[in-house]
């Protein structure tokens, strides 16, 4: 029983440390992002014909900027007390597993669901570059069956008569109704 | 007044309005009823479709799918105990054991009704409200416009899901990203590295099919394959009857009156504002143990508040132009995306357009009514189905409609990119519909402030010159504080939850 509940303890502030790492990955990133918009910003050089203005057209977007890394800096340090507090249970818990465990970070992510992820955002892509280039009733069905498929649909006649359903839809809408360029 | 709404429902007598007001109130009520798709997205993914409408048609077209998603979530809320939207999480407290009960046609019948009276409660406030106060706001200067867009954000911040410090930073973010592009007053470019598409800055309806359309897609490829059992094989509506509604109309009116005023608070919304409503009544029961095993009441009160948070939250949007909720500032954009500009002076400038959006928003409310009467049983079938496949048809509508904005590739991309800017900080728990108004109000608050310092002569005391905007000043500087103040004590829980949970003997 004892040990049970030492597992479930480790567990839960494994998930804990595991969130805060990755809170802590994005926060640098976001100071980082503020940081290069409000000094960058600064330096943009102002078109001839303006005025002396004390709030000028980097005024604001410094002060976004800098209150961007500002803010995020506040909840990193949050971030960095709770991941402490974390590590120091945990080492009175006497537990060294290692938390960058792929599992560990991502307990959600299965192999398939990245898979899914990573074709679903390459499809759009390449949906987008293609059809400018092809047919677009020709790419939108094919684009329509390869993404009903990566979404876990079988490969049957329904999901055929799904996407050719589909892409006819919406070329009439867009096509024919709204007369875009496709 | 009578005359403008007069006039509001003169443009609904157009038959195109019509059937567009009944289409998106039938598709707001199939995609509130699935869980995973919101009304946000909904509104975003139709919003390039209306591209060759005028205004009116466009904004009745998305209040009928804003009106019908309030009450779509319920009927998953009852037969599967999953709600379609976070609004509706409420009403499976007392609706899903009514319908384990063998009562679900009772309960969905419980939940139409508080949905629909609590609808026309918000609309007879929001109709007499929003003339009045619109006379008021109409007196702003430039320093007021500017200084309530920021109380806004600020509010919104506080209020959104999340920390305060985390709504802040989204803000924040979404006040850069409005920055790309030439600036408002010199047209000096700022953040466009040298390519020309971003002079005209972020398109803005690309960021909101990136944060609200393919962010929202990814998020929940989760879902695929989960199919939904209900719990009961034949579903029909049984609405309550008038005696049974007359003992039980302090439910509604609470619920109604929540809905209201809490809805008007900007960045509120109804998630919040159907637990408040749903404690008070509950505090107010002489049988509060009745709430939690199937209480009518308890499915009333948070239907009426939901419904009514759709007039509460146009108080804000049609009288300032700061949005009330997810789905309005998806609205605003629309405003924006067909040449009107939100703000105070909206309803001087497009009288009209205000009225025949407060006039749908009546007819919308008696259109849900009547096709959850008529259709129920349509609507529960597509809870039976797996709502991933729907996924890429979403995907679809979002790039070309990201397309359509310029005929161009470049929307399409900044879409693609914002979708994976918003996928991760939605994994992160950020609020999106902070970074969304920021890119809304960032603009109009940059303008507005730059303007009203020029007329000033450069002088920053124009800023607190008046007591409106010294109290605007306070109101924000006050809001900032309490939420630090209860930012400090969260987290000093939250390390005792961690060290209470390390010493578990």
């Amino acid at each position: 029983m004892q040990t049970d509940q030492r597992e479930t303890a480790i567990n839960e502030l494994m998930s804990v440390k595991a969130a805060r790492t990755k809170d802590i990955a994005l926060a640098v990133v976001l100071i980082a992002i503020g940081l290069y918009g409000g000094i960058s910003v600064l330096s943009t050089k102002a078109t001839g014909f303006v005025d002396d203005q004390t709030m000028n057209h980097t005024t604001l977007p410094s002060i976004w900027g800098f209150l961007l890394a500002g803010l995020t800096a506040l909840w990193l340090l949050q971030l960095v007390v709770e991941l402490k507090t974390v590590n120091r249970s945990l080492d009175t818990l006497d537990h060294s597993a290692n938390v960058f465990s792929i599992g560990r970070m991502f307990p959600e992510m299965t192999t398939k669901l990245i898979a899914r992820m990573i074709a679903a955002a390459v499809s759009i892509f390449i949906y987008a570059v293609l059809f400018e280039e092809l047919p677009f009733f020709l790419i939108t069905g094919v684009f329509l069956l390869i993404m009903l498929l990566v979404f876990g649909r079988p490969l049957n006649l329904r999901t055929v008569m799904l996407a050719g359903g589909g892409c006819l839809v919406f070329h009439l809408m867009f096509v024919t109704f709204l007369q875009l360029p496709l | 007044m009578i005359e403008g709404l007069l006039s509001g429902f003169g443009h609904l007598a157009d038959p195109t309005n019509i059937m567009l007001i009944l289409a998106g109130t039938a598709l707001g009520i199939v995609v509130g009823a699935l869980p995973g798709l919101s009304s946000p997205m909904a509104i975003t993914v139709l919003l390039p479709l209306t591209y060759p409408f005028d205004p009116i048609p466009a904004l009745v077209l998305l209040m009928g799918v804003y009106v019908g998603t309030k009450l779509g979530g319920s009927f998953s809320a009852i037969l599967l105990r999953t709600p379609g939207t976070p609004a509706a999480a409420c009403t499976a407290l007392d609706g899903f054991p009514m319908a384990e009960q063998g009562k679900a046609a009772e309960a969905l019948g419980y939940a139409t009704v508080g949905s629909t009276l609590g609808g026309l409660i918000s609309w007879g406030i929001a109709v007499t409200s929003i003339p009045l106060l619109a006379t008021v706001a109409v007196e702003a200067k430039n320093a007021d416009i500017a200084l309530i867009g920021i109380l806004g954000l600020v509010m919104v911040s506080a209020f959104a899901r999340g920390s305060m410090l985390k709504g802040l930073i989204g803000v924040m973010l979404g006040l850069l990203i409005a920055t790309i592009g030439l600036d408002p007053i010199d047209a000096t470019d700022r953040f466009t590295f040298g390519v020309p598409q971003m002079m005209e800055g972020i398109p803005f309806t690309a960021a909101l099919i990136g944060f609200f359309g393919i962010a929202v897609v990814l998020s929940d490829m989760q879902m695929i394959g989960r199919k939904s059992e209900l719990i009961a094989d034949k579903v029909s509506l049984k609405l309550p009857g008038f005696k049974e509604l007359k003992k039980r109309w302090q439910a509604i009116v609470t619920g109604g009156t929540y809905g209201v005023f809490i809805g008007a608070v900007p960045g509120v919304g109804a998630e919040s504002a159907t637990w408040l409503a749903y404690a008070t009544a509950k505090n107010r029961s002489k049988t509060p143990e009745k709430f939690g095993k199937g209480e009518p009441d308890g499915i009333l009160t948070p239907e009426a508040c939901n419904n009514a948070t759709t007039g509460g939250t146009m108080i804000p949007m049609l009288t300032l132009g700061l949005p009330g909720d997810g789905s309005t500032a998806v609205m605003l954009g629309a405003l924006v995306l067909h040449g009107v500009e939100p703000g105070v002076l909206l309803m001087q400038q497009s009288g009209d357009l205000v009225y025949a959006i407060l006039a749908s928003l009546l007819v919308a409310t008696v259109f849900m009514f009547l096709l959850a009467l008529g259709a129920m049983k349509y609507f529960v079938l597509v809870l039976r189905q797996d709502r991933a496949f729907l996924f890429p048809f979403v995907l679809v509508l979002a790039s070309v409609g990201a397309y359509a904005i310029s005929n161009t590739l470049f929307p399409v991309l900044v879409a693609i990119a914002l979708g994976i800017v918003g996928y991760i900080m939605e994994t992160r728990r950020f609020p999106l519909v902070t970074v969304v108004l920021g890119i809304i109000l960032g603009p109009i608050i940059e303008y507005n402030a730059r303007v009203a310092m020029v007329i000033a002569g450069n002088d920053w005391t124009v800023f607190i010159g008046t007591w409106p905007r010294t109290i605007l000043v306070a109101l924000t500087v006050l809001l900032v504080l309490r939420e630090i103040q209860k930012g400090l004590s969260e987290q000093k829980k939250r390390r005792e939850e961690i060290l209470t949970t390390a010493s578990y003997d």
